[in-house]
């Protein structure tokens, strides 16, 4: 880890006070916000598999996700805790502020990421809880500590950790890998790139600040909104992989449509715009976009679930 | 001298609070991690 900010990592340590610490403080180590979207895109794996675990089951395997992706932030935020300390966005954060020691946060993480892959593997199958397994590994190792301060391809490459939910879900109830399920996975991992560039191109000051490489930092505003606009037209066609794979019928067809088109035109008013304010609604949108897309798969497999689920033949 | 006092003693009551809250979720958790591991069990067993 480089020693960026000396001056804030003693601050905090001179505050360090591990009873200062709230449930609060804990909980926003799991980065609840992130949490929401890993959650949903894992859930909508899991409902559109042709094959549905018993309902406690399938709530277990959404609960393990939920777990892995709050222990995957915990360990972030103590490896970053020298980057967090500089950066406005998450000065705020528990560490940085001296409210829960780093070690803390760091056993906090491992306990949470070893019980959410073990209840996976126990609960559902081996499979989950190894794909599980392979998401936080990722997420730590080749993401945060590898390729983060790296490379400005940081989020492109260690975007495939957010694109994992999906596939887990699908895994967790089919117990296999299939392509409808890797299609799942390069919806995601092709949204990442835009998703945060967006974010980067208006708090490029605060990465450069912290001597994080992200690509507006790197290569310039110009640079990164032609990559986005570019990632955003491939996005185009594999949100559409779904339809074409007969996961989802025409309506999610035409919305996916839609949404990519808008998303393409938030990028191109990114490229035409000097200003913040359209990255700053592009970031916005995107989340969105996923969202909705996901929300769709579900409500696409919802009239088929329901009759099964009153009938009590779910999870049969 | 007694302002001083009486902030320790707020800021002490303060903590303790804190770290009642904290047995409390500690409590919560491993109470649900029982029952959890519980009801997979039953589950599981069940054929489900």
């Amino acid at each position: 880890m480089t020693d960026i900010a000396p001056s804030f990592v003693t601050a905090a340590a001179e505050r360090r006070d591990s009873t200062a610490a709230s449930v609060g403080d804990y909980l926003q180590l799991l980065k609840p916000r992130v949490m929401s979207l890993v959650v949903f895109s894992g859930f909508a794996g899991l409902v559109v598999a042709p094959v549905q675990p018993h309902p406690l089951l399938a709530a277990v395997a959404v609960l393990c996700i939920a777990i892995a992706s709050g222990a995957s932030g915990a360990i972030n935020m103590w490896y970053d805790r020298d980057i967090d300390a500089v950066m406005q966005r998450t000065r705020n954060r528990p560490i940085p502020q001296g409210r829960v020691e780093a070690e803390e946060a760091l056993a906090f993480g491992v306990v949470l990421a070893i019980g959410s892959v073990a209840i996976m593997g126990i609960a559902l199958n081996w499979l989950a809880a190894g794909l599980l397994a392979a998401a936080i590994l990722f997420y730590v190792f080749v993401y945060t500590i590898w390729l983060k301060r790296r490379t400005p391809q940081n989020i492109v490459i260690g975007g495939a950790a957010g694109a994992f939910p999906p596939m887990i879900g699908w895994a967790a109830a089919t117990g296999q890998v299939s392509i409808e399920s890797i299609a799942l996975f390069l919806l995601i991992f092709m949204w990442t790139p835009p998703h945060f560039w967006a974010l980067a191109l208006y708090r490029a000051g605060d990465y450069e600040k912290a001597g994080v490489p992200m690509m507006p930092v790197v290569a310039g505003a110009r640079a990164t909104k032609l990559q986005m606009l570019i990632y955003t037209v491939l996005l185009f066609p594999l949100a559409l992989a779904p339809w074409f794979l007969g996961m989802a019928g025409a309506l999610y067809g035409a919305a996916a449509v839609l949404l990519g088109g808008l998303f393409i035109l938030a990028a191109l008013r990114v490229w035409a715009d000097d200003s913040d304010r359209s990255a700053r609604k592009m970031f916005a949108y995107s989340i969105f976009y996923l969202f909705a897309l996901f929300a769709l798969l579900i409500l696409d497999r919802a009239p088929g679930l329901l009759p099964q689920f009153l009938n009590g033949s779910f999870g049969a | 001298m007694k302002q001083d006092r009486a902030s320790q003693g707020r800021s002490g009551e303060a903590l303790r609070q804190r770290q009642r809250a904290k047995n409390w979720a500690m409590f919560a958790a491993l109470a649900a991690f029982a029952l959890l591991i519980y009801l997979i069990a039953i589950v599981r067993m069940g054929g489900g």
